[in-house]
């Protein structure tokens, strides 16, 4: 990576919950680094610990121990406040629920980070109405999310996800409720992004397919990283190899 | 986040919930209107009353009298003393004799008011027939209350007007000799059912000398000089009177009947805000996912719980103000069917409804304030949610 200082570092993180004899550990110590501009997928079966790995990134999550530095600040030393303040301005979010506000119609939804973080009315509609064209959503632009379909939902998270123009896109299983073209066109769409923007995608998936889109792989197996693989660095993304390395 | 966008948000959240938010808000202008509608109707008796008894000048006049005391002589000379006082503006003087009217076959005894022109003005006579007699009109110079047309079997005021009675004023209850027997013409029957009173002008009697008035009334210029005034004329030895006590105790009691009144209509309120109170905890419920997607993309729990908090008051507002208005229009609909009622009945108008603007605003800052309290918890609650959990909630 051409960045020497990442941009995310995870140190001897881990997550328990619950109490007593109920307590569950689901990070067993996670050691990381993502580098500005990087795609990472976190691979890995359903109950490894992969999304709560995510939600301790994004700031949702609080860590029972270790440490999450985000450009160098502890984000576990951050309060409420300054935490959601990451989480409007500095980390877009994807999920796999597309999690869309049903009583808001598509324009709202896509300006509600840049409302929350109190930009003046003039230039919101302005940012949204740009995302609307990027993502090719003006003409549904007054509908409300149960009007679309889940392609068109979730490509409106997607450019709500990045009305503050954040540095790092958090992506939870984002086609787990899409069909297999609507997925596709998701995919396609996050790759450009990272491709194209140089943003920094971190994704969480089950489904191997979508392994050839990233530049590392974390496989993930009950709480911990068992290996990760960096990929080569190829021009098209079809005939990808990955060599397994230490990081 | 700013309070215009906390409102958008919560314009937005009532759109997709037109009903919800239409019927909440249509229970708390229920409870607020009731509250109007029900002591409005207080206010409107207590009006109708009072007005009945008193009018502005009214208030400002006090009746003088010698009361029980033998050496207070209410004469010419205590007069000149309480014509110096300089709080009084206008002095009115009457004498009381017993006496009698006939009318063709009929007749009934009456209280003779020899009263002159001061004290006609400050007795404020509400007539049902006829005009008061002044110096101009010389022929028609009685005054009769209702009461005493009655006696006298005429049930039609208008009928009693410029017919001719023969009346007989007697100078001393010991000696009935002492008398004048007069024909007279009527000029107005006064709205009095209570008593037979009968008035006219001094100058019609032959007033034996050292009789005392009966009855003197005097104007204070300006209110504030009622508590001197009164000081000053008890210090003259006389016994006052002034409507302004009959109307405090008056309103004492319809100030109870207010709050009796306002009671039955906050037992309306109190079902309405547990209504809104009920709908805004559900609606939280609801919206649990919501909160989460807003914490998660950075809302702050302050900004959560000004979102659910204005809410709330949005809805406190809106159902005070309709509330308000319905209670209000609602009394003028019976206001005016009733005044229709009454004039074609041959009465007059009247309000029985009448709503202070005052407490009309009074009522409408209380609706406020009850969105207020009943968003407060919601508002907590919903603030405090945990932003993962309410993700994951369905």
């Amino acid at each position: 990576m051409s960045e020497n200082r990442p941009i995310i570092k995870v140190e001897k993180l881990e997550k328990e919950f619950g109490d007593g004899d109920a307590k569950v550990k689901v990070l067993k110590g996670i050691d990381l680094e993502i580098h500005s501009g990087e795609y990472v997928i976190f691979f890995g079966p359903s109950g490894c610990g992969k999304s709560t790995l995510l939600n301790c990134m994004s700031g949702l999550e609080t860590p029972t121990k270790g440490k999450v530095y985000l450009r160098g600040d502890d984000l576990t030393k951050m309060n409420k406040k300054e935490l959601a303040e990451i989480r409007n301005k500095k980390i877009g979010m994807i999920f796999q629920q597309f999690n869309v506000i049903k009583s808001f119609n598509v324009l709202k939804n896509i300006s509600l980070p840049q409302l929350l973080a109190g930009v003046p009315r003039k230039r919101r509609a302005k940012r949204a109405h740009n995302l609307l064209r990027m993502f090719e959503l003006d003409s549904i632009a007054n509908r409300i999310p149960t009007e679309i379909s889940g392609g068109q939902q979730q490509r409106v998270a997607i450019a709500r996800a990045l009305a503050n123009n954040p540095w790092i896109l958090v992506v939870d299983e984002p086609t787990g409720s899409l069909d297999s073209k609507a997925s596709e066109d998701v995919m396609k769409l996050i790759e450009r992004l990272n491709k194209k923007s140089k943003r920094t995608i971190i994704l969480v998936t089950h489904n191997p397919d979508y392994l050839k889109y990233a530049d590392t792989v974390h496989y993930m197996r009950d709480g911990e990283i068992e290996k990760s693989k960096k990929q080569r660095k190829i021009s098209s993304f079809k005939e990808r190899e990955f060599e397994e390395v230490k990081i | 986040m700013k309070l215009l966008d906390s409102l958008e948000i919560v314009i937005s959240t009532f759109i997709n919930n037109k009903m919800r938010t239409l019927l909440t808000v249509l229970g708390v202008s229920i409870g607020m209107g009731a509250i109007i509608f029900l002591v409005s109707f207080g206010y409107g008796l207590q009006k109708l009353t009072i007005d009945r008894i008193s009018n502005s000048e009214a208030l400002l006049t006090f009746s003088l009298s010698p009361g029980s005391s033998k050496i207070i002589h209410l004469n010419d000379e205590k007069i000149e003393e309480i014509k110096k006082l300089t709080e009084i503006e206008k002095t009115g003087l009457s004498y009381a004799f017993s006496g009698g009217i006939t009318s063709g076959a009929t007749q009934t005894d009456v209280t003779v008011y020899a009263v002159d022109q001061g004290f006609l003005d400050l007795e404020n006579l509400i007539l049902s027939a006829g005009k008061e007699f002044n110096d101009e009109m010389s022929d028609k110079t009685l005054i009769l209350s209702s009461a005493a047309s009655e006696a006298l079997g005429i049930s039609d005021p208008n009928e009693l007007i410029d017919k001719e009675v023969v009346l007989v004023t007697y100078y001393d209850s010991d000696n009935l000799e002492k008398n004048t027997t007069q024909k007279l013409k009527v000029a107005a029957v006064s709205d009095d059912s209570g008593s037979n009173v009968a008035y006219l002008p001094i100058s019609k009697l032959t007033i034996p000398e050292n009789v005392d008035y009966t009855l003197v009334k005097s104007k204070i210029s300006n209110p504030e000089f009622a508590k001197a005034a009164r000081e000053k004329l008890e210090g003259l030895g006389l016994r006052v009177y002034s409507v302004a006590e009959t109307v405090n105790s008056i309103n004492r009691v319809f100030n109870i009947v207010q709050y009796i009144l306002f009671g039955f209509g906050l037992i309306a309120l109190l079902v309405a805000s547990l209504g809104m109170f009920n709908t805004l905890t559900i609606s939280l419920l609801e919206r649990t996912r919501e909160v989460g997607i807003m914490k998660a993309l950075g809302a702050t729990s302050s900004g959560i719980y000004k979102i659910f908090l204005i809410e709330a008051i949005a809805m406190g507002t809106m159902g005070g103000a309709l509330g308000v208005f319905f209670g209000w229009f609602l009394g003028v609909v019976i206001n005016t069917v009733v005044s229709r009622l009454a004039t074609n009945l041959g009465g007059s108008e009247m309000d029985i409804f009448y709503t202070p603007a005052l407490f009309a605003v009074m009522v409408f800052v209380f609706s406020v304030i009850i969105g207020f309290l009943t968003g407060f918890y919601p508002a907590r609650r919903a603030a405090k949610l945990n932003a993962l959990d309410s993700l994951r909630y369905e």
